[in-house]
């Protein structure tokens, strides 16, 4: 409960992860553990103040909680405080469970782009409110206004920032989430006693607004997030990957564990955001329903077209809804009247209004839940054979997250993300970097609908070392690369799509520091085990002698098993390779 | 963006939930002035936080943002009322979008937040209802900003909670 570490790799030396001086009862308790149990004991023993809110007993309501059980205190030789504020703040002991809520990846933000974790304490039936008035807690870096984007990123990944547990109630985060940045938001509901529960609540409580560091890899939400329900006896939550956690990792494993006789997780609950509302809700109308929306869309003024009167008011509430999220989906608000498409939602809003008030219920069907996708690590080991180096063996490590062949539950699909992804390959024992992508990512809207805004917008960014062509030797160059484009999709399992971008390299071999390219894909899901990916690009580069350069590439991914693959490649870039490879993911 | 502008006022909120549920503040449910006018809430706490905050890995330091330090009238910017101002200002398009359909767990919470009988709900909502039908069909409310869509989606709550 006071979160001792290795202060570093190299010595034994104990330090709490906690700095902030209020956590500790000792002059020396964030290094002397045995100190800091003698301070505390002592501190819960002396008299309450005016304010018994400040007393160690309400404190470290936590410790207290855990001594007294440890211990046996007993109240005539310890006399208990009241601790008013921490009463308020758990409810009055109306707390029935705590929930894991995981946020889906976000491309819009680097720090996002995993996942996202918090605790959410569930009251609301026990006091007949709503979730969104639940109290969460929640871990994240403390950043200073008008942070830029490079120290942002390096000082999350490096310990520039101090980080600690906020508490707000759910809604926030439901709209933050749900409605602005459209991540879906799953919750995993624990089993915990109420002894428990009251336990892991004093610990939340005594390290609300302490002090820790962040570390974007490691030491993140997810890991200071199971460290709450680690002081419960048993739970053991914390993945074993001794160099990163990822958040996915963290709900997969804390769907498999088990507390006692029981699984850890009771129930799990899917908060779909606006933008899976909307496709759910477009996929449930029927043909003729379609139709008005898709006229809509082109024409608001079917609204007040005598058609649009006569529908049944079922109808008309169907429809509405679904414009109603679709256009919240596309517009700007911050915009106003300079986005057309908020007058459009207003003046579905009003029509809304003017036909009479309840809700069709959409049923619910059966959604793919992040715990039960594949793991997030991925180490791959082939043969290939290449027309110009012969028989060889390649090697992939990649510590998190998805390509498009084998994006999963949690993940956006057709899409790619990772970061520090490693290629190698051997050819007569000379190994080679094929490449090493510092961040690699493919963003694409799947463009479910297929009405306007709807319609796989797309961008490339890459950033790292790669070898400029399947037929160089010392040719690893470093490179930015990035383009935009637009995807379409073809029934429900294929999307196909087009990009124009470029690259600042590395000067070197002749070709130059800029290229421009145009590049067309097309990914196709044959089953739920088979999928395949085709590439060609065009490269032309522009302060080169040489010509440019096709590109083209066919991808092949079987899945033996959740978590086991096999791939095949046909790859061709000024000569041409084959390989045949093997995944195991962890 | 607007969502600077949200994560403020719910972490504005947050303290709220802290201490100013605590306090005896004389600002009950359905009383007083609009806290969007009258507390600041309207004013003071749109400062540009950086793109780095919009990520859900970063937090602020709560004990900083008190709304309190930006108050008119202290006696009627504590508790509740303002509670209601920063839920209506922060879920905005939830609750225009539910009271349209005359259901919805955001109506449900506000009316918990202003402590709304369970007897006079369904009145609440439909006299709500009747008054958000009138304003979004001018379009003079495309104009309007998301404060002052919610000052006055927050004076019809109030004076339907008052009715009722």
């Amino acid at each position: 409960m006071l979160h001792y570490e290795k202060d570093s790799q190299f010595t034994p030396v104990l330090k709490s992860s906690i700095h902030s001086d209020t956590f500790f009862n000792s002059l020396d308790g964030a290094t002397n553990p045995r100190a800091e149990l003698m301070a505390t004991l002592e501190a819960f023993t002396r008299a309450a103040g005016d304010n018994s809110n400040t007393h160690a007993q309400c404190k470290f309501r936590g410790r207290y909680i855990w001594l007294r059980e440890q211990l046996k205190f007993s109240t005539t030789t310890l006399p208990e405080v009241t601790c008013p504020e921490y009463d308020l703040w758990s409810l009055n002991g109306s707390t029935e469970s705590i929930s894991i809520i995981f946020a889906t990846g976000y491309l819009g933000n680097p720090a996002s782009y995993y996942g996202h974790t918090l605790l959410k304490m569930n009251s609301h039936k026990k006091n007949r409110s709503t979730k969104l008035e639940d109290v969460t807690v929640n871990y994240g870096a403390i950043v200073p206004p008008g942070e830029g984007p490079i120290p942002y990123i390096l000082k999350g990944l490096f310990g520039g920032y101090d980080a600690g547990f906020s508490h707000i109630q759910y809604y926030f985060h439901d709209h933050n989430y749900g409605e602005n940045e459209l991540r879906d938001l799953w919750e995993y509901e624990i089993n915990l006693t109420p002894a428990e529960l009251g336990l892991v609540l004093g610990h939340a409580w005594e390290v609300l607004g302490q002090k820790y560091t962040y570390y974007f890899a490691k030491r993140n939400c997810a890991y200071r997030l199971a460290e709450l329900l680690e002081v419960v006896e048993g739970i053991d939550i914390i993945p074993d990957n001794p160099l990163w956690i990822v958040p996915q990792g963290l709900v997969q494993k804390v769907a498999r564990a088990r507390h006692g006789s029981k699984p850890l997780v009771k129930n799990v609950i899917y908060h779909p955001s606006r933008q899976s509302r909307l496709y759910k809700k477009f996929a449930s109308l029927n043909a003729d329903q379609k139709k008005v929306i898709e006229q809509t869309v082109n024409n608001i003024e079917v609204l007040e077209s005598d058609t649009f009167s006569a529908l049944e008011v079922t109808d008309k509430q169907s429809i509405l809804d679904t414009l109603l999220d679709y256009y919240q989906y596309i517009r700007n608000a911050d915009l106003l009247k300079k986005d057309v498409n908020n007058t459009y939602y207003r003046q579905v809003l009003a029509k809304r209004y003017q036909i009479p008030a309840g809700e069709l219920s959409i049923a619910n069907t059966p959604e793919n839940s992040p715990h039960k996708g594949r793991k997030p690590s991925l180490v791959n080991l082939g043969a290939v054979h290449n027309n110009k180096f012969g028989s060889g063996t390649s090697f992939l490590f990649r510590p998190a997250y998805y390509d498009a062949l084998d994006a999963d539950f949690g993940h956006i699909k057709n899409a790619s993300l990772s970061m520090l992804e490693a290629r190698l390959v051997m050819f007569d024992g000379d190994i080679k970097l094929r490449s090493l992508d510092i961040v690699n990512i493919e963003s694409i809207n799947n463009a479910v609908t297929g009405l306007p805004g709807d319609t796989g917008q797309a961008w490339k960014l890459r950033f790292g070392f790669q070898q400029q062509s399947l037929a160089c030797e010392s040719c690893l160059v470093a490179s930015l690369q990035g383009d935009i484009g637009h995807t379409f999709s073809i029934k429900n399992n294929m999307v196909v799509g087009g990009y124009l971008g470029g690259s600042l390299q590395q000067d070197k071999n002749e070709l130059g520091a800029l290229y421009t390219r145009a590049s067309i894909f097309a990914n196709a899901e044959l089953n739920s085990d088979l999928r395949v990916r085709f590439t060609s690009e065009y490269r032309e580069y522009l302060d080169s002698i040489q010509s440019g350069d096709f590109i083209n590439a066919v991808y092949v991914r079987y899945r033996l098993a959740r978590n086991v693959d096999i791939r095949l490649s046909y790859e061709k870039n000024r000569t041409e390779e084959v390989g045949a490879s093997l995944s195991l993911y962890w | 963006m607007k969502k600077f502008a949200k994560i403020t006022i719910a972490v504005a909120a947050s303290t709220l939930i802290s201490f100013g549920a605590i306090a005896e503040g004389k600002g009950e449910p359905g009383t007083g002035p609009n806290p969007f006018v009258d507390c600041g809430i309207g004013a003071a706490l749109f400062s540009n936080i950086g793109w780095a905050a919009v990520t859900s890995n970063v937090i602020w330091d709560v004990g900083t943002t008190a709304v309190t330090s930006a108050t008119a009238s202290p006696e009627t910017c504590n508790g509740k009322s303002v509670e209601a101002a920063a839920f209506i200002y922060d879920t905005f398009d939830n609750l225009a979008e539910e009271t349209a359909k005359g259901q919805g767990e955001h109506i449900d919470s506000l009316l918990n937040i202003l402590e709304a009988n369970a007897d006079t709900r369904d009145a609440i909502i439909a006299e709500v209802r009747s008054g958000m039908a009138t304003q979004v069909s001018s379009s003079a409310y495309d104009s309007l900003s998301q404060v002052e869509k919610a000052s006055a989606y927050y004076n019809l709550v109030n004076k339907a909670v008052i009715n009722s």
